[in-house]
């Protein structure tokens, strides 16, 4: 882990050695702004070749907290298709102190793109001839090795020469997979999840995407333009996505058959990357278009609507819970499954979801909700999970917590929720125990792991270090640290975490926050080395002296681990943290000496050296001993005082008693001494 | 009861000495003449203390006995006759001698313990500037919270006990 860490700082120093350049030759020209090649929260920017000035390119700088498709960038870096506008670089700039960005850069296609709202219907002829030919190459060159495109789309293609002879397909990698697709565009794997909830999918969806595309460009408008998600999800369930787009378009046989073959619904009948090839080798299947979901022999109704496909049921439950709660508890859904659908597992399934949810306190929503998703997910296991304002597919629940932690409210607090209430688990479980039914091993909606991981840091999110936002760094390796004092730089590592924290420390004079919630559970994450720190952290009362040391001790830890070299700016943060600490030593003098010796060490920069020095826990104890006894000394003190002060009669009385006494002594002294004369004289 | 037991045991003490007075007033009258006359400060002082201070009555009685002791030399010196004890009586520097060692007494008593009083103030004064600096030691090291804890933990143990 050390080596890791200290790997990924010294590519870091390597990446930046030039200011607003990647790897030293693209200069990323932030005055000079593209908008129109702007994706999604990504902006763009002109970039300058500084060993080819002649290239054209242009840069994406990525958002801060939106995720990335790192892995693909890395292999389109290595080998860019042919088809795809070539992906140069890919990096972290910095450009300026503490201002560092993510930035992906690719060819300009100067001759802009191939398709826009004002072009038009582009001609069977161009579009088979020119646009799909070129696609599928890419499709059979992405598939070939594991990757899938996932933004196929008609405003994702660019011409690339001045004749516009050569098209290419645009950038994919600086958004999550699938994210910008309008909804039309993805298969119903995904067609009703959350944009940023797509998941990365496989080649089958960028088969079905092309068919959309096809639709698209021969249309001239967008497919299913001006109806919403759910209803365009209803539609392709009802009669099937070739229904619901081909008609719409001037298509010859030929273009029929391809299309029927791209958007057939399920993905085992859709054509695969073989039917492509041979497609491309001119040899043309007439395949069947397919027919949207499996139909019941008898329907269900609900809300006076009869409903006869278990997955367009899912639809309804999910978009009016309470009425579907009743449904359940009246048994007649149970009985559909059982009877209709013929599926014993799911109706034992659902009835123990109902008796679970009823055996909880009675008129809750929040358990008729988690009901209703339980058994949504039961009865539409290909589609999205949905849990309120939560949809997502496989393998898109980390970006789409990525998007609730960006932009918060309600989405947030439901995330936490689905996970929290283990509802997710349970339907990983499920899934799980229907892929081994079919005997397929595909991954489940994440990973059951990560997501009883979650579990836990859900459960101990009052504690530094978890929550959901050490759920978010878990599920997204490369993305970056959201705190606020990092004002949206990207920060991948400790390291850089650390270089950043120092910086803002310097500029602030120590006086910032460097471990807030996104701090803690990003470092927390990213470093299991570190993982008993925070288990101690947890355990330790907020605010306390031993809380503290902690905390001091962690970013010590921190500091040796990823960055030997010294942070003075740091180093002021941490006086400013133990100042406190030095101000509970009661002793004016141990105080004033613990105080000069942090004097002596903070210029070195090393925070463990401060605490070693300063000794502080130790000190702290021995000062609590000694400020013991010191009030029993003083208590002492004060009380003779008292008594010597009040204590002029009893001195009077005593003085009295012992000076008669004297008295007396001297009087018989004086007596025998009288005596004796008396005898001398007269005798 | 003590005080009755007290009245028993002070009354016993006078026993001998009423012994002695009559034994003497009978084998030598002069002498108790002379005695009679010459005790008579220890026997008003006996008989005006009302603290009973042992001491005190003892530095009377020491001191006046130490004056009339040369004047019974003289006495028996002179001739032990009832005259010559009255010839005695009247000389004024005999009466110098007897009520001059009463009156030293008497001084003794009051001077006393007037000097050790002021050696105790004395004494008490340089004690609390001891304990005055030692306090000031302690709020110098370990500030003005000192004097709140401790009286915090003083009242923490008023309530113990």
């Amino acid at each position: 882990m050390v080596a890791k860490i200290s790997n990924s700082g010294e590519k870091r120093a390597r990446s930046n050695v030039e200011i607003g350049a990647l790897r030293g030759r693209y200069r990323i020209l932030l005055q000079n702004p593209i908008p129109v090649m702007d994706s999604g929260y990504n902006r763009a920017y002109k970039v300058e070749d500084l060993r080819d000035p002649s290239s054209q390119m242009y840069a994406l700088v990525s958002e801060a907290g939106v995720p990335f498709r790192d892995e693909l960038a890395e292999k389109l870096t290595a080998k860019s298709p042919a088809g795809m506008v070539e992906l140069h670089s890919h990096g972290v700039v910095q450009f300026a102190e503490g201002d560092f960005r993510y930035v992906f850069v690719f060819d300009l296609p100067a001759e802009g793109r191939v398709f826009t709202d004002q072009t038009g219907p582009l001609s069977e002829q161009e579009v088979l001839g020119k646009v799909v030919p070129r696609i599928v190459d890419t499709i059979i060159d992405m598939a070939g090795r594991g990757l899938s495109h996932r933004a196929i789309r008609a405003d994702n293609l660019f011409y690339m020469d001045e004749g516009k002879l050569g098209l290419v397909l645009g950038e994919c990698v600086s958004m999550p997979a699938g994210s910008l697709q309008p909804t039309i565009y993805e298969p119903l794997e995904s067609a009703n999840a959350h944009s940023f909830g797509r998941g990365d999918a496989d080649v089958m969806a960028d088969i079905y995407a092309l068919g959309v595309l096809v639709c698209h460009l021969l249309g001239g408008v967008t497919p299913g333009e001006g109806r919403s998600q759910n209803e365009l999800y209803a539609a392709k369930l009802q009669q099937g996505s070739y229904a619901v787009l081909v008609p719409k378009i001037p298509a010859s046989a030929r273009t029929g058959f391809l299309l029927a073959g791209l958007l057939n619904d399920d993905p085992s009948r859709r054509w695969n990357i073989e039917v492509l090839k041979r497609w491309r080798e001119g040899v043309y299947e007439r395949p069947r278009p397919g027919f949207g979901d499996r139909r019941a022999p008898g329907p269900l109704v609900f809300e006076e609507v009869e409903y006869v496909s278990p997955r367009l049921l899912a639809l309804a439950l999910a978009k009016r819970p309470s009425q579907a709660f009743s449904l359940l508890e009246n048994g007649k859904l149970e009985s559909w499954v059982r009877n209709s659908l013929n599926d014993k597992d799911a109706a034992m399934s659902i009835n123990e979801i109902v008796s679970r949810a009823s055996g909880t306190s009675r008129g809750i929503r929040r358990n008729e909700v988690q009901a209703i998703s339980r058994v949504s997910a039961i009865l539409d296991h290909q589609g999205a999970v949905w849990y309120r304002d939560v949809t997502f597919s496989r393998g898109g629940l980390n970006t789409l917590l990525a998007f609730a932690i960006k932009e918060g409210g309600a989405i947030k607090n439901n995330m936490a929720e689905l996970i929290e209430s283990n509802l997710i688990i349970d339907i990983i479980y499920s899934d799980l125990s229907k892929k081994r039914n079919e005997k397929k091993k595909e991954e489940s909606w994440m990973k059951l792991g990560l997501a009883t991981d979650c579990v836990e840091y859900l459960v101990k999110r009052d504690h530094l270090g978890y929550g959901l936002e050490r759920c978010l760094y878990e599920l997204n390796p490369s993305i970056s640290c959201q705190s606020p004092v990092l004002d949206g730089a990207y920060v991948p590592d400790i390291a850089t975490l650390l270089q950043l924290l120092e910086y803002k420390a310097v500029k602030a004079e120590g006086k910032i926050n460097p471990f807030d919630r996104h701090v803690a559970a990003f470092v927390a994450s990213r470093s299991k080395s570190l993982t008993k720190n925070f288990q101690k952290l947890a355990t330790l009362q907020k605010d306390s002296v031993e809380h503290t040391l902690a905390l001091l001790n962690l970013f010590a830890r921190m500091q040796n681990l990823s960055n030997p070299g010294p942070m003075p700016g740091l180093c002021l943060w941490v006086g400013r943290a133990i100042t406190p600490l030095i101000n509970k030593i009661h002793s004016v003098l141990r105080r004033d000496f613990v105080k000069a010796k942090y004097e002596k060490v903070k210029d070195t920069g090393n925070i463990e050296k401060i605490l070693q020095a300063i000794d502080i826990k130790n000190n702290l104890n021995r000062d609590e001993r000694e400020y013991e006894q010191a009030i029993r000394a003083f208590t002492v003190v004060e009380h003779n005082i008292t008594v010597l002060e009040s204590g002029n009669e009893v001195r009077k009385f005593e003085a009295q008693k012992y000076g008669q006494w004297i008295a007396s002594l001297l009087s018989i002294s004086t007596l025998l001494a009288s005596m004796g004369l008396s005898y001398l004289y007269f005798y | 009861m003590a005080s009755k037991v007290k009245a028993k045991k002070s009354g016993a003490g006078f026993v001998p000495l009423l012994i002695f007075i009559g034994v003497c007033s009978v084998v030598a009258p002069p002498t108790m003449i002379i005695l009679a006359g010459g005790m008579v400060p220890s026997i008003v002082a006996t008989l005006l203390n009302p603290a009973r201070i042992k001491g005190s009555l003892a530095a009377m009685a020491a001191l006046n006995l130490a004056g009339v002791i040369p004047v019974l030399g003289f006495l028996w010196e002179r001739g032990h006759t009832i005259d010559q004890a009255v010839r005695l009586l009247l000389d004024p520097f005999m009466w110098l001698f007897m009520f001059g060692g009463a009156g030293f007494a008497a001084f003794l008593l009051w001077g006393v313990p007037i000097v050790v009083q002021a050696f105790y103030e004395v004494k008490a004064r340089q004690a609390i500037n001891r304990y005055g600096k030692r306090r000031a030691k302690l709020i110098e090291e370990w500030g003005g919270q000192i004097i709140d804890d401790s009286k915090i933990q003083s009242s923490v143990k008023a309530v113990r006990k």
